[in-house]
């Protein structure tokens, strides 16, 4: 199966299972107009459902996710699009090049330019920039962190984002993340996103070809045009 | 004596360049193999001499600054009798005032890594060291420090705050901001947990830090990773340590 883009979600979902060297993932593939997409769900490490987008051919990963709004001006259920990112994520693989001396990938900006275009461009009002996304860790975050973060610029803070998107970046997929506001101030919001409605509009709107794509130079130069000799462990 | 850890550029080093190669050493620690250790006498009456490391790798760059053993190499440099660490790195400039190739000496750190160990009795060596009993203190050598700045012989600032991430990606615009927010000067990814584990040995430390380029989101496109990095830090690194 060849897909145009890959949706990242930050819960497990029922599918169908594929082993990674990184471990198993499961995947609901779908055809969403004249596009093919495949929802990928959490996995244990982050790098199996990058691979697992990679090897469907992927050109576009959208990580969507529940977001928490740190400041006055987001409402519950409000889309959001951050710009860039602060990672507060611990303990977890950044690369997939361990113990050697690659990935050192640029992350300015952090998210795919065209990516992030798309979803603008087909969400119009519906989706309210944001400047800073936190990328926190899997567990949940406490108040004082969110106070943290949005002293340190953050407007949302979401799980799910990272490592993701600069895996993303160190394969060449265009990475892009989507929010919706479901915590602000104690209110929690009670509906879950309707991510399919929200993505098909914009999944219709991805351009084929990207700015990260060949963007990984260090790692052609050193191993070659096949991405698959990248992942082998250094 | 003194050993030498080189960072950004160390791997295109012709050692024989700059003193008498003598041999050269990996040890085996609790934490694994070391980096090769060469050792190094300078030409003419001194006396002194060093170990160099080049964190690295030899001929490329071969392991990026997460991935090195720091707790093998310090307890290597502690192994082969030196009393402290000198070393260099490649340093994003966030502070407005610092330019590329702009030389600094750093005497505060803030660690925003996220996976590494930052003790050796972490790190199951059978040997537990006391835990140390000041709860504050900065995590440079003064003395070292202030030998460095002194026979470099060059215009060096004098004092800074390194901010250690873990990579090996580039950071984003927007931790730059927070970083320099929090008070950060430069960004690397290489002196924490080094800097602990030396002192956790006894071991003096200071560093050399090397503008390599801007950090990310703050403008300027130049940039300096070539082998005049290396040569330029090894002279100043061995003039210090030969004092």
């Amino acid at each position: 199966m060849n897909i145009l883009a890959a949706i990242f979600t930050d819960a497990i979902i029922p599918g169908e299972e594929s082993s990674t060297p990184f471990g198993d993932v499961t995947i609901q593939s779908e055809q969403w107009g004249v596009s093919k997409v495949a929802i990928i769900g959490a996995a244990s490490d982050p790098r199996a459902r990058v691979v697992t987008a990679k090897e469907l051919g992927a050109a576009h990963v959208i990580g969507v996710g529940r977001a928490i709004a740190l400041g006055e001006k987001l409402a519950i259920g409000d889309l959001v699009l951050p710009a860039d990112a602060l990672d507060f994520t611990r303990d977890i693989s950044t690369t997939f090049f361990e113990n050697r001396g690659l990935g050192y990938v640029q992350q300015s900006p952090p998210f795919c330019i065209e990516t992030t275009t798309a979803l603008q461009t087909a969400l119009g009002a519906q989706v309210q920039p944001v400047e800073v996304v936190a990328a926190g860790p899997k567990r949940p975050f406490t108040p004082a962190e969110l106070r943290a973060w949005n002293t340190l610029g953050a407007e949302i803070a979401m799980r799910g984002l990272a490592p993701e998107w600069y895996l993303c970046h160190e394969l060449e997929i265009g990475y892009a993340a989507l929010g919706m506001v479901a915590w602000r101030k104690d209110e929690q919001a009670s509906e879950v996103p309707d991510w399919h409605s929200l993505l098909a509009p914009v999944v219709a709107a991805l351009p084929a070809e990207h700015s990260w794509q060949g963007s990984n130079f260090a790692a052609r130069n050193a191993l070659g045009d096949d991405w698959h000799e990248w992942i082998i462990p250094g | 004596m003194i050993s030498v850890f080189g960072g950004t550029a160390a791997y295109h080093l012709d050692l024989s360049k700059f003193a008498i190669v003598g041999e050269t050493v990996e040890l085996d620690t609790p934490f694994g193999k070391s980096v090769p250790f060469t050792y190094l006498k300078p030409p003419g009456e001194k006396k002194e001499s060093v170990w160099f490391a080049s964190r690295h790798g030899r001929g490329s760059l071969s392991r990026s600054a997460c991935f090195v053993n720091q707790h093998a190499n310090v307890w290597a440099a502690r192994e082969l009798g030196c009393a402290a660490i000198l070393s260099w790195n490649g340093v994003g400039a966030i502070h407005p005032d610092l330019q590329v190739n702009d030389l600094v000496v750093p005497d505060d750190l803030l660690d925003f890594t996220h996976s590494r160990k930052t003790e050796f009795r972490m790190r199951n060596s059978g040997r537990m060291m006391d835990m140390p009993r000041e709860l504050v203190r900065l995590p440079f050598s003064e003395e070292y420090r202030q030998v460095l700045i002194e026979s470099a012989q060059i215009s060096i600032r004098q004092s800074a705050i390194y901010v250690c991430t873990e990579g090996p990606r580039l950071e984003t615009p927007a931790e730059i901001r927070a970083y320099r927010q929090l008070g950060a000067d430069v960004v690397g990814m290489t002196l924490s947990p080094e800097v602990w584990l030396a002192a956790e040995l006894g071991l003096g430390y200071a560093s050399l830090c090397y503008v390599t380029n801007t950090a990310a989101g703050l403008g300027g496109t130049e940039r300096n990773f070539g082998p005049q990095v290396g040569e330029k830090c090894l002279e100043i690194m061995l003039q210090t340590a030969l004092l």
